[in-house]
């Protein structure tokens, strides 16, 4: 074994515990948005409404993580200045926002009972933003130059399903 | 996916995308044959880029206290103590080297590379490529968000930790101090941006006494790196190799690449860098697998709950 003073080549990741906290939200966020409309579709309107509460919080708690990790809190705006699709941060956030602003529209809507086709349209979006919302953050990890990170890319591995999905499930029935 | 599939920062990308402004690709050489290790260019670097102190320690690591490239050291310069001869022992030779010491030095910088993982994970777009070819972060476009400091298969960035001046007060968004004080952006090696675009060559080439930092345009540092090569393996030396040099290699070649006399892993290199972000499209697969098993989740458990 050969090594510089026994130092690693590469440098530790900086990211602070809010990262982990935030696979777990916003796999939390994406599933109870997939799920409330899976349930508004089969006619379950108590388990549609409390998922969707669910992955609004987890929607707004989110970005309150990613924003409390930078390192320059009050540029967290630039992370909108491009759309890049060779970085899965930059796609995330992208993601992020869309499913972020239609989950919380739609909790709103559905708290006050107003503008039901407006909700319907802002449910749908969250639903379809909720799976790559899931997800995505697995390709963040798996595409650094972290051997074991980078190596679980393939789909044998299926590192991807996030921590958070399964207890959005357990938590909508139960609550 | 073919837009996914082909990183930016390729050779088509530059200089295609500046148009006329597109220079010469620019880079280093660094020969550790004939470094000698003075750590000028450490100063040098230091003293131009205005890139603070890094720690004073005493780390017994043979001459090195830097210890490592960072974002308060952007030239790095290595020590190597070994027992080894300096030119392999020839047949019938015995020049009595067979118990001779030999000190490694090696000026370590960013490496520029042709396909930079830092350029591609960075989603501000605060990594840039610029009109030599070279990687320069924008600083008063960085966010911090680190993602390009586990993208580098070098270990090169990494984010600053100390306070941006003595008395800022912490950022404060809605009263809360998400804020830390320290600088929190990420820095590295910018290859003298701001020297090039004056016609300078950069602080640590122009500091270097021994011409073991070479500055200049890739393609003839390439071809004086090869003459360099053939002409010590001519000489014996032990162990010589050029590394980086390969616009083949795992990351399209370097732009500052290096002579080195030992493997790569002794200068604390890796062996087969690899640009994280060539895998991209079999990362999204994968997360696109992973997505349709969560809706098939949803569906299932919404269906088992029904009776």
């Amino acid at each position: 074994m050969r090594s510089y003073y026994g130092r690693p080549v590469l440098k530790e990741p900086v990211w602070q515990p809010e990262i982990p906290w935030y696979f777990f939200t916003g796999g939390l966020a994406g599933a109870s948005s997939i799920l409330s409309l899976v349930a508004r579709i089969g006619g379950n309107e108590e388990l549609a409404k409390k998922s969707l509460y669910i992955g609004a919080a987890a929607d707004i708690v989110s970005p309150a993580l990613l924003v409390s990790d930078l390192g320059r809190p009050e540029r967290f705006l630039n992370m909108f200045r491009v759309f890049k699709v060779t970085s899965p941060m930059s796609v995330g956030s992208w993601i992020l926002a869309v499913s972020g602003g239609a989950s919380s529209t739609a909790a709103v809507l559905e708290a006050t009972g107003r503008l039901k086709p407006v909700k319907y349209l802002a449910e749908l979006v969250a639903a379809l933003s909720g799976g790559p919302l899931s997800v995505y953050t697995a390709t963040l990890v798996s595409d650094t130059a972290i051997p074991v990170w980078h190596e679980a890319r393939s789909p044998r591995a299926m590192q991807g399903l996030r921590v958070g999905s399964p207890s959005a499930e357990r938590s909508s029935r139960t609550w | 996916m073919s837009a996914v599939a082909e990183p930016s920062g390729s050779p088509a990308a530059w200089p295609d995308t500046y148009g006329d402004e597109a220079k010469e690709r620019m880079g280093f050489f660094t020969d550790t044959s004939v470094c000698i290790g003075c750590k000028a260019c450490e100063v040098a670097c230091k003293e131009w880029n205005l890139v603070p102190e890094d720690g004073i320690v005493w780390t017994g690591e043979s001459y090195d206290n830097t210890s490592e490239l960072g974002a308060n050291t952007w030239r790095h310069v290595a020590f190597i103590e070994q027992n080894e001869p300096l030119h392999e022992s020839v047949e019938g030779d015995g020049d009595g080297e067979a118990d001779a010491l030999r000190w490694l030095m090696s000026s370590d910088v960013c490496k520029h590379c042709t396909h930079a993982a830092c350029l591609d994970v960075c989603p501000t777009g605060s990594l840039f490529r610029t009109e030599y070819g070279t990687v320069v972060v924008q600083e008063d476009i960085c966010n911090g968000c680190g993602y390009c400091v586990p993208a580098c298969p070098f270990g090169v960035l990494d984010k600053r930790h100390i306070p941006r001046h003595s008395n800022d007060p912490p950022a404060e968004i809605l009263g809360l101090q998400l804020g830390k004080k320290e600088d929190g952006r990420v820095w590295k090696c910018t290859l003298c941006y701001d020297r090039l675009k004056g016609g300078h060559e950069p602080a640590c080439a122009k500091a270097c006494p021994t011409d073991s930092i070479q500055f200049g345009p890739l393609d003839e540092l390439r071809e004086r790196a090869d003459q360099r090569l053939s002409k010590l393996q001519a000489e014996n030396w032990n162990g010589a190799r050029l590394y980086g040099r390969d616009p083949d290699d795992g990351v399209g070649g370097f732009g500052a690449f290096f002579l080195l006399l030992d493997e790569p892993e002794v200068y604390g290199l890796p062996p087969d860098p690899v640009v994280t972000t060539r895998d991209l499209p079999e990362m999204w697969r994968t997360a696109a697998i992973a997505a349709g098993a969560v809706v098939v989740g949803a569906v299932a458990a919404f269906l088992g709950g029904s009776h």
